[in-house]
């Protein structure tokens, strides 16, 4: 089977008062049906403005892409804005660290659901709000019906990535880009989001670009990783091959890090 | 035995919404519920739990940023609410803090060396302009950060760096102990590993840590002894690696399994 995305020489460009960044530097990698890719790597190394360049989501100017993003047969960095508009939140969803600030606070749950199953399905109506609150039951939230009434105020941290994850669902995507998913969350709650994304992603045989600094998340949930620094793609393997033996130096720091940050030795940590 | 640095003896807090009806009862919420707790000199202890356990009320109760409602913080064997004047500045000597948000903790008018110099005014710990520039500096080097930061303003640096900038500060004034809350949570995992080790070798020159986070892995990289807490209450403490081998509380096990990410729980 032929890769779900593949990006070749993605290079981001931020222009600034005080000449131009580099964030993004021919990165080049693709993303299988049904896998979960990671991405890796400290703040700054360009790692979110990938997952934002794939769809174009970052304003230009001030930011300039170049090189190919084909997905489903197209060139996601060329194809004409109406277009894309359609894949955006349908084919390829994303869901974002700070849940609060990824939902309208003046728009009930549902309404922001409903309104994705609008857009992306063929769904209309009561069968749409019916689609929304199978989706809030999918992810996990009880009393869906009553749920989708509440304002994302209304609902906690944790629920409200929930919800999250339900409107980016709700638009059927093959792609689902997870920036951070779990960074602004609780650690109780972070287990949690993070076995619904792993348990959704197989029940729905999903591809996740995931987007982390943190290698233990990506340990948890991911199949292959690629390491960025500095608006580079140092190596990119098999997350059981890149932890066992980092090619790269940064990546030796990194692994080194996160075994020094482990909590005990052994089971199920080993 | 000597007097322990910072001792909570059976605190209590209570938060009572302001705008509840006088004729309802009010729902009170017990943040801190009777917390008795003891930091000796030299420690490197380790506060856990969720957010809302009360772990931050604690630490503002433990600071004299709060007062208590029942119970009792003493400061070197003395009573914090007591204290006035001269006694409470010197107290502030005794006791320092490093907030999770740096950027919310530096008044961004001021220059890091304002900021820095601050304490030295106020505890009177230089003579001379030239004395607290040079002192400054030091502090800067101890944080790791090279002198020429001093004139800059906090929205100049990065998060880490305003946090070094916050521990500085903190150390202007020779704490006997550092009270840090949360002070990698909005750090990413290298730049907060750093953090991490700069406090290591803070504790490691003699000044006690109280540590607090809902990061139980960065509290077993730092710290000796660990408590736990939830909805108020401390449930255990103990030498850290006997807390992780053999939690006695449930909900300790489910902090440690969740710190571990480990998916399959329950």
């Amino acid at each position: 089977m032929p890769p779900l995305l593949t990006v070749e020489k993605l290079s981001v460009t931020y222009a600034g008062p005080a000449g131009s960044t580099r964030a993004v530097q021919e990165v080049s990698f693709a993303v299988e049906p049904g896998e979960v890719l990671a991405l890796v790597g400290e703040s700054g190394s360009g790692k979110s403005s990938v997952a934002l360049a794939l769809t174009r989501l970052l304003a230009s100017p001030p930011a300039t892409m170049s090189g190919r993003v084909q997905f489903d047969g197209r060139d996601l960095l060329t194809l004409p804005e109406a277009d894309l508009r359609g894949i955006r939140g349908g084919a390829i969803a994303y869901v974002f660290q700070d849940p609060a600030s990824s939902l309208n606070p003046v728009l009930t749950i549902g309404e922001q659901i409903i309104e994705t199953v609008a857009l992306h399905t063929s769904t209309r109506g009561i069968a749409a709000r019916r689609a929304a609150a199978e989706w809030l039951e999918h992810v996990g939230i009880d009393e869906a019906e009553d749920r989708l009434s509440a304002y994302p105020y209304e609902l906690s941290g944790g629920m409200q990535q929930r919800a999250c994850l339900a409107m980016a669902l709700a638009g059927r995507p093959s792609l689902l880009i997870a920036d951070e998913p779990t960074t602004a969350l609780d650690v109780t709650v972070q287990v949690q989001i993070l076995r619904l994304l792993r348990d959704l992603q197989r029940r729905l045989n999903l591809s996740v670009l995931l987007i982390s600094h943190d290698l233990l998340v990506v340990e948890r949930i991911a199949h292959r990783v690629g390491v960025m620094q500095g608006g580079q793609l140092l190596e990119l393997g098999p997350v059981s091959r890149v932890l066992q033996q980092p090619a790269h130096p940064y990546t030796q720091g990194l692994v080194e890090l996160r075994r020094r940050m482990r909590l005990r030795t052994g089971p199920p940590d080993a | 035995m000597p007097d322990a640095l910072l001792e909570a003896d059976n605190v209590v807090k209570v938060f009572t919404p302001r705008d509840a009806a006088p004729w309802r009862r009010a729902a009170a919420t017990r943040a801190v519920d009777g917390v008795t707790f003891s930091l000796q000199a030299g420690e490197a202890v380790g506060l856990v739990g969720e957010s809302g356990c009360g772990k931050t009320t604690l630490a503002k109760l433990l600071i004299g940023l709060l007062r208590p409602d029942e119970g009792e913080v003493r400061v070197l064997g003395q009573p914090l609410q007591r204290l006035r004047g001269a006694a409470l500045r010197s107290m502030r000597r005794v006791v320092q803090f490093v907030f999770q948000d740096p950027m919310g903790s530096l008044n961004p008018r001021l220059t890091v060396g304002e900021a820095i110099a601050e304490p030295l005014i106020i505890h009177r710990l230089a003579a001379t302009a030239a004395e607290r520039r040079a002192r400054v500096e030091q502090l800067l080097a101890s944080v790791q950060l090279p002198g020429s930061f001093a004139q800059r303003l906090p929205r100049q640096l990065s998060g880490g760096e305003r946090q070094r900038v916050g521990i500085a500060r903190a150390l202007a004034v020779e704490p006997k102990t550092l009270l840090c809350d949360e002070p990698i949570a909005s750090l990413d995992v290298s730049v907060g590993s750093q953090i991490l080790e700069l406090l290591r070798g803070i504790n490691q020159r003699g000044t006690a840590l109280l540590f607090i986070s809902h990061d139980l892995r960065a509290v077993a990289s730092l710290c000796r002894r660990v408590a736990v807490m939830r909805s108020g209450a401390l449930l255990e403490e103990g030498p850290v690696d006997a807390v992780l081998a053999a939690p006695r509380h449930p909900y300790t096990g489910v902090l440690i399994r969740s710190a571990e990410l480990d998916l399959d729980m329950l």
